[in-house]
């Protein structure tokens, strides 16, 4: 068991060739990671009672029960099954950048893939839309399992492509307009794109009611700005090339860099988004934990 | 302005050098990764903001970094401010007087290099300074004792740096006095734009002598006398405006131990028998010093004493004792041990060393005896040559002995003798007593013997002159007696500090002469004040009267030496005075008193030999010279003038005037030999320094100028620097200032680089 947990490592990871393998190496890596809790949704039909152990939310300890027989015991629900999820992946140009081993589209794979595997092991229905500055495949929700193999072909087909942009904003509009169920939308991208473009398209999808998760897949070097030496950076997505002395650059480019993150982090914060920056360097258990959270809000109804 | 430099080859390594911290960076900016990069456009923002900002620091960062290659190789090519750069003569035509003291002190050394070493840098310096083009003149004047004008006046420069550079280190001392005249006397000819430079060791004996408040003394008036022959040179300098440099290349610290002195006690010098020789050895330095001495005859080294120590500014006498085994001349020298100034740590006497005495005994008796001790030379005879035969004329001793009496004493030429004994005489032929006095003067010595036969008037005409200038020390007068029948009076001493006296300075020995008994003497008015010392007279024994009349006066005259005893050599009575005068003849006193006294008086004077540097060689030869020779210390062999003097053909005058360097100079004459055993064919003569000059102490800045505060001067310094290889040390050197300079810029690159690539920081 506890082997899986080092699938969680993008680079251990990158190993592996077939994606749905990855997939489920993560999500059983993670799981495994939960010390033995097996995953229980909280809903509102009722399934069984199950001994307190330490660690469980107190709030779901049956009273009552405690009033009778002294002990503590949490009740626990069967899962609902009608969440339906979009996951959009970002396939523009600019993910295909990598400063080690792994690149941002193929983190952001794993990321896509893992949350597929997850969500229809939790009967949940899932769809996928593939975009650069326009949408460029989308794949309707479904929850049956056979559905896993076609997302999960889908996205290892999907290469980044040359000297298309990101055009996060355009895509969101689109998806917003496309999608009239109800459901539980997942970005993954660099965010690579204005970012009052993008939050108006956040904005205009929590407008139709969806709940959002945004993962912003980053690579480390573009967090950190580590490089010492002269150096000409290629402008992917067609933009011009640029000779500079890197540390000469470094505050401003951090400055600039810190600035859009943070207008992003607050423009999501504003508009009830959940925000979560991932670096190709950081595990994936971070991305299924944070959709997890995301996940119980939405059945909890915490969310407008 | 920077106008010379040491190593001016390597400042052609400036340009490239200069230009590597270009190259680097142009390569660097050559020289980049590529790096595909997505988030451009916080890239573009950035760089927008920053390049401006940037490529200033950068620039700085370049700028300093060339700075700092350049300043680096200037430092290594050495430059110099030469003196032109405080100077007017850049502009206008300069009329220069370079006065350089290579007195002797000069050849200090100090940290590698000594004061004349630096004064001839200094000297180079301020003649490179000069340019032709712009007509200046140069006069160049050596200051030594006296000043040696070597150059005078020259528009040729490089002449005259030929010249500057052949000058060599003197033996002299210094008087600045006559050689700054001098340059103010040239300076004044040249009229306009006149500069004086005085390269010196400021020494300060000569510069700023000290002057002792009573000024009575000798050496005080001739202090006082220096000092202000100086002030009045030096203020006349300023009088004149003529700008004056002082360039002092002194050293800081003096010490030095040299021989002052080295002389013999006075005595004959003799074959056989032990002479001493006094060394002094003064330490000129404040502190204590050690030091070795050895003693050398004839160029080799007899005795070496061990370390002594002396106290800082004090002397002290080192006597050696030496016998001499071969007459003739002979050369003996006192060495002390290396120093910073080796040139006066030897000195030189040339002494000649007598195997035979010849005298001259003309007895007052001319009545013959059958026995010579009646005579009344008897006694003295047998003192000086026991052995002594009047037919015989080959005596083995010491002393060869010829007797006249007033009536022959004509046939005899006094100069053929040592030493002339006058025993009782009553007077002597006049051209005679005229021939004895010259005698005396040039460097003969006569002994006296008074009593009964003496004419007292004519020896007072002959000899007594009231300026001091006769052989007398003072008038004779009439005889005195012991008034009684039994009894004497006796000699009494009231010093025994004389050579003639030391043999009986032991106080169990003093009675052997103080009970010599005298009944009869004659009066001789020596006087007693200050002008009697003057007339170099001086009363060795008196007698026991109520006058204390002289019984032994000795006098100096010229270079020779008289003694006069009051009492006859003999005790015998003659029938016109029945009385006889003196038992001292039988008694003990009277043998080593004799020859004491014939010691001294034949010992010739050594001022004769011993000169002082400059001084000139004179010998006086009666026989016929054709020509002579000296070998200098050198080894150089110079003709000597010589002439026959007042035409007479058997009297010669050698004179060789070229003495500039100490040592012993031998003189060989070649000429047909009157009489070749009178008169030698070599002779030794030593030349010695000015010991004074090795007070090397020297006079400060603030002392000269508190001293002459009328002379207005540029003080400059040319201060010992310790020297690599062949890099010779140079006045206003920046290259340390440079280095600082350099450290500094390192500094500051460090920091800079520091600064503006932390970027992090910021």
């Amino acid at each position: 068991m506890a082997d899986y947990v080092k699938y969680l490592d993008p680079k251990t990871l990158n190993k592996i060739s077939h994606l749905d393998l990855k997939a489920r190496l993560i999500v059983e890596g993670y799981v495994a990671g939960l010390h033995k809790s097996p995953f229980h949704g909280f809903s509102v039909e009722f399934a069984e009672h199950r001994e307190y152990v330490p660690g469980d939310d107190i709030k779901h300890i049956d009273w009552k029960v405690f009033g009778k027989s002294d002990r503590y015991y949490i009740k626990q629900y069967e899962e609902e099954t009608n969440l339906v999820a979009y996951i959009a992946l970002d396939t523009s140009e600019s993910m295909s950048y990598a400063s080690e081993s792994v690149s941002k589209a193929e983190y952001a794979s794993y990321v896509a893939a893992s949350l597929i595997f997850l969500i229809l092991q939790q009967q949940d229905a899932v769809g996928l839309a593939l975009f650069d500055h326009e949408v460029r495949s989308f794949l309707p929700p479904a929850s049956h399992s056979a559905h896993m193999k076609n997302l999960i072909q889908e996205i290892a087909n999907a290469k980044p492509r040359e000297k298309e942009k990101t055009d996060v904003g355009t895509t969101l509009h689109r998806l917003a307009d496309r999608l009239t169920k109800r459901g539980l939308i997942v970005l993954v991208s660099d965010l690579l794109d204005k970012p009052e473009n993008i939050l108006r398209g956040l904005r205009h999808l929590r407008h139709k009611r969806h709940d959002v998760i945004v993962f912003h897949v980053l690579d480390h070097d573009e967090v950190t700005f580590p490089f010492e030496r002269m150096t000409q950076f290629e402008g992917l997505e067609g933009l011009p090339n640029l000779i500079a002395n890197p540390r000469a650059l470094r505050k401003a480019y951090l400055g600039a860099f810190e600035e859009y993150t943070q207008e992003l982090r607050r423009g999501c914060l504003a508009n009830n988004v959940d925000y979560v920056l991932l670096d190709t360097s950081t595990t994936l258990d971070v991305a299924l934990s944070s959709y997890l959270a995301t996940r119980a809000g939405t059945r909890k109804g915490t969310r407008r | 302005m920077l106008s010379n430099f040491i190593n001016p080859g390597i400042l052609w390594w400036a340009i490239p050098l200069g230009l590597v911290p270009i190259i680097i960076h142009l390569l660097n900016r050559r020289r980049y990764r590529r790096v595909p990069w997505a988030a451009m456009e916080f890239l573009v923002q950035a760089y927008k903001r920053t390049h401006r900002r940037v490529r200033m620091e950068n620039l700085i960062l370049l700028l300093v970094r060339v700075l700092l290659l350049l300043l680096a190789t200037l430092a290594i090519s050495r430059p110099f401010l030469s003196k032109a750069s405080f100077l007017p003569i850049a502009q206008k035509k300069t009329n220069l007087v370079l006065v350089v003291d290579n007195s002797y002190s000069m050849g200090y050394r100090y940290r590698y290099s000594t004061a004349f070493e630096r004064a001839k840098a200094a000297g180079a310096q301020i003649l490179d300074a000069l340019a032709t083009e712009r007509g200046d003149t140069v006069s160049l004047v050596a200051m030594g004792s006296q000043p040696h004008v070597i150059i005078q006046q020259s528009l040729m420069l490089k002449q005259a740096h030929e010249e500057f550079d052949k000058l060599a280190l003197g033996f002299e001392g210094t008087d600045p006095a006559r050689s700054i005249d001098e340059a103010r006397r040239i300076a004044k000819e040249l009229r306009t734009n006149q500069e004086v430079y005085v390269i010196t060791d400021l020494q300060r004996r000569a510069w700023c002598p000290e002057v002792p408040a009573d000024s009575g003394a000798t050496g005080g008036t001739r202090a006082a006398d220096t000092s202000g022959r100086l002030r009045e040179a030096l203020a006349g300098l300023t009088a004149d405006g003529i700008r004056t440099y002082v360039v002092d290349v002194g050293a800081d610290e003096h010490s030095n131990v040299a021989v002052t002195e080295v002389s013999t006690d006075e005595r004959l010098v003799a074959t056989g028998r032990p002479t001493v020789i006094r060394a002094r050895v003064t330490n000129f330095a404040s502190d204590e010093a050690n030091f070795r001495t050895a003693l050398f005859v004839g160029g080799e080294v007899k005795e070496n004493r061990p370390l002594e120590s002396l106290g800082g500014g004090e002397s002290k006498t080192v006597e050696f004792t030496y016998t001499f085994l071969t007459a003739g001349p002979a050369d003996v020298a006192v060495e002390t041990d290396a120093d910073p100034l080796p040139t006066d740590n030897r000195r030189h006497l040339a002494l000649e060393v007598r195997d035979r005495i010849r005298v001259l005994v003309v007895d007052g008796d001319p009545e013959p005896k059958s026995n010579i001790i009646e005579k009344e030379s008897g006694y003295l005879v047998y003192a000086l040559d026991p052995e002594f035969n009047p037919d015989d004329s080959g005596s083995t001793g010491l002393y060869q002995i010829d007797s006249a009496y007033p009536y022959n004493v004509s046939l005899r030429t006094f100069a053929d003798y040592d030493l002339v004994v006058l025993c009782n005489v009553s007077a002597l032929p006049r051209d005679k007593s005229e021939d004895l006095v010259r005698y005396v003067n040039g460097g003969g010595g006569v002994l006296a013997f008074l009593g009964n036969r003496v004419d007292s008037k004519t020896w007072n005409e002959q000899f007594y002159k009231s300026d001091g200038s006769g052989l007398l020390p003072g008038p004779l007068g009439e005889p005195v007696s012991w008034p009684g029948e039994e009894g004497s009076y006796h000699f009494t001493v009231r010093s025994y500090d004389h050579p003639v006296l030391k043999p009986f300075e032991p106080r169990d020995l003093r009675k052997v002469l103080e009970l010599s008994p005298v009944r009869r003497f004659l009066s001789c008015a020596v006087p007693t004040d200050s002008s009697g010392a003057a007339m170099g007279a001086r009363v060795l024994i008196y007698v026991s009267d109520d006058k204390k009349s002289p019984a032994l006066v000795t006098k100096t005259l010229g270079a020779g030496k008289v003694a006069l005893m009051t009492i006859p050599a003999t005790t015998t009575a003659s029938p016109n005075d029945p009385q006889n005068w003196t038992e001292l003849p039988r008694y003990p006193a009277f043998l080593p008193l004799v020859r004491e006294l014939t010691d001294w008086l034949s010992a010739r004077s050594l001022s004769l030999r011993n000169l002082s540097l400059g001084e000139p060689i004179r010998k006086t030869v009666n026989r016929f010279v054709q020509e002579a020779w000296v070998t200098a210390p050198s080894g150089a062999r110079e003709k000597a003038e010589n002439h026959a003097v007042n035409g007479a053909t058997t009297t010669y005058e050698i004179s060789f005037t070229s003495t500039q360097t100490p040592g012993f100079y031998r003189l060989a004459i070649a000429g047909a030999a009157i009489d070749a055993d009178a008169s030698p064919q070599s002779d030794v003569f030593a030349v010695n320094l000015d010991a004074n000059e090795g007070d090397v102490q020297k006079a400060t800045e603030d002392e000269f100028r508190k001293r002459y505060p009328e002379f207005r001067f540029d003080y400059l310094t040319q201060a010992p620097h310790m020297t690599e290889g062949d890099a010779k040390p140079q006045q206003g050197e920046i290259w340390k200032f440079l280095l600082f300079t350099v450290l500094a810029l390192l500094f500051l690159e460090s920091f800079l680089a520091q600064r503006f690539g932390d970027y992090a920081k910021r």
